[in-house]
């Protein structure tokens, strides 16, 4: 830390890296949800960046980080608590029946039909309909990923996409 | 963003810092600053009420160096809690000198009471005794605040507290000085508005005046 305040990058970015693990155990303890504790490490990293001015050399540097990431991730958990307090989640409302299967059912359906209607594509249609449509990689990328040639790789998108909408289309076209 | 991303970016042109001092160099260098704040106050209030020294009993100069007391310990006790690593117990540091000074006022106004010697000063006196603590607190609990503002991501409040309590005992202890330690319930009242106008001020602009967290 006594080389990052000089302004040794290099010095400052092993540190930050070498910390990380132990600023995680710190946010996880406190918080559950393990998106918002990697945020409060990326509040804590920032707080650490913007306060290493006031760490003395002269003393341990554990607690001096511990605090910093002690502090951020209560804020965490007060800030996430106020919000949860003013916001209620949307999908409680949508329901219009008791039973919970009857309402939240529709989406989680229509995931497991599509799912299984790719899975029932060829292997090349369903490996250009991935790297294609999916992950939207270019063309020439996708081509060389797979193997197959440009036109190959549109000539099986093309099939996928028109076998899935005839799979999955409207009723009356089934 | 990742993690890993934000660490290359913080490091990436990393400009040199300048460490802070120790915090009694701090809190010297505050104590400074507060003392010519408080002189052109200080001498209004003294050449008003005519220059002698205006304790007279045990118990008025054991309210001065209690309120003195209380002062630098809270001064203390904020520039150590305004770093990370330092222990959350300083901030009971002003609590004894804080105690003797509110028991040197009760026992003053009690024997104040009892000897019924208390000799009322004129009203005015105890306005300009009131506006001369906030005159002073107040910028130099400012002061302080500017000098502690790395307190603001990660402690504010105590050294909030603290140091708003520094300011105003400090000020008050000066203005004891020169307006004299009377124990009369209103002289106190008036000085005790005074102290809390400082701390009132401290609360609110206190955080105002710290950095605040960098946050994702």
């Amino acid at each position: 830390m006594a080389a990052a305040q000089a302004g040794d990058a290099a010095a400052y970015e092993r540190l930050l890296r070498a910390i990380l693990p132990f600023l995680r155990a710190v946010a996880r303890r406190r918080i559950q949800d393990p998106a918002e504790a990697e945020d409060a490490v990326q509040d804590a990293l920032l707080t650490i960046h913007q306060l290493r001015h006031t760490f003395d050399p002269g003393r341990p540097l554990r607690p001096w980080i511990g605090a910093i990431a002690e502090r951020r991730a209560v804020d965490r958990l007060r800030r996430h608590g106020r919000r949860g307090g003013r916001e209620l989640p949307l999908e409680d409302y949508r329901e219009t029946l008791a039973a919970p299967a009857a309402n939240a059912g529709e989406a989680r359906v229509a995931a497991t039909e599509l799912r299984a209607a790719v899975a029932e594509l060829p292997p090349a249609q369903r490996t250009a309909l991935a790297l294609a449509k999916l992950e939207d990689l270019p063309l020439a990328e996708a081509s060389a990923r797979s193997g197959m040639s440009v036109g190959a790789l549109k000539v099986a998108t093309h099939r996928a996409v028109k076998a899935l909408r005839r799979r999955l289309g409207p009723e009356g076209s089934r | 963003m990742r993690t890993e991303e934000l660490v290359a970016q913080l490091a990436k042109g990393l400009p040199p810092v300048r460490r802070l001092p120790a915090p009694w160099v701090q809190a010297l260098g505050w104590l400074a600053v507060a003392l010519c704040v408080a002189v052109l106050p200080a001498l209004y209030v003294g050449d008003a009420r005519g220059w002698r020294l205006r304790i007279h009993t045990a118990f008025e100069l054991m309210n001065t160096l209690a309120s003195l007391a209380t002062a630098v310990a809270a001064l203390l006790a904020a520039a150590h809690l305004a770093r990370p690593d330092r222990s959350a117990r300083w901030a009971l540091l002003p609590l004894v000198p804080l105690l003797v000074w509110l028991a040197t006022l009760g026992a003053g106004c009690a024997v104040d009471g009892l000897t019924l010697e208390t000799k009322r000063v004129p009203w005015r006196f105890d306005l300009i005794c009131m506006a001369s603590i906030m005159l002073v607190g107040m910028p130099t609990a400012a002061v302080l605040f500017r000098l502690l503002r790395h307190a603001g991501p990660v402690r504010p409040m105590p050294v909030q507290l603290c140091g708003g309590l520094a300011a105003a005992m400090l000020a008050s202890a000066l203005m004891s000085l020169v307006h004299g330690a009377e124990t009369a319930p209103v002289v106190l009242v008036f000085h005790g508005l005074g102290i809390l106008a400082v701390l009132g001020f401290s609360g609110l602009a206190g955080r105002l005046l710290m950095q605040r967290p960098a946050l994702t």
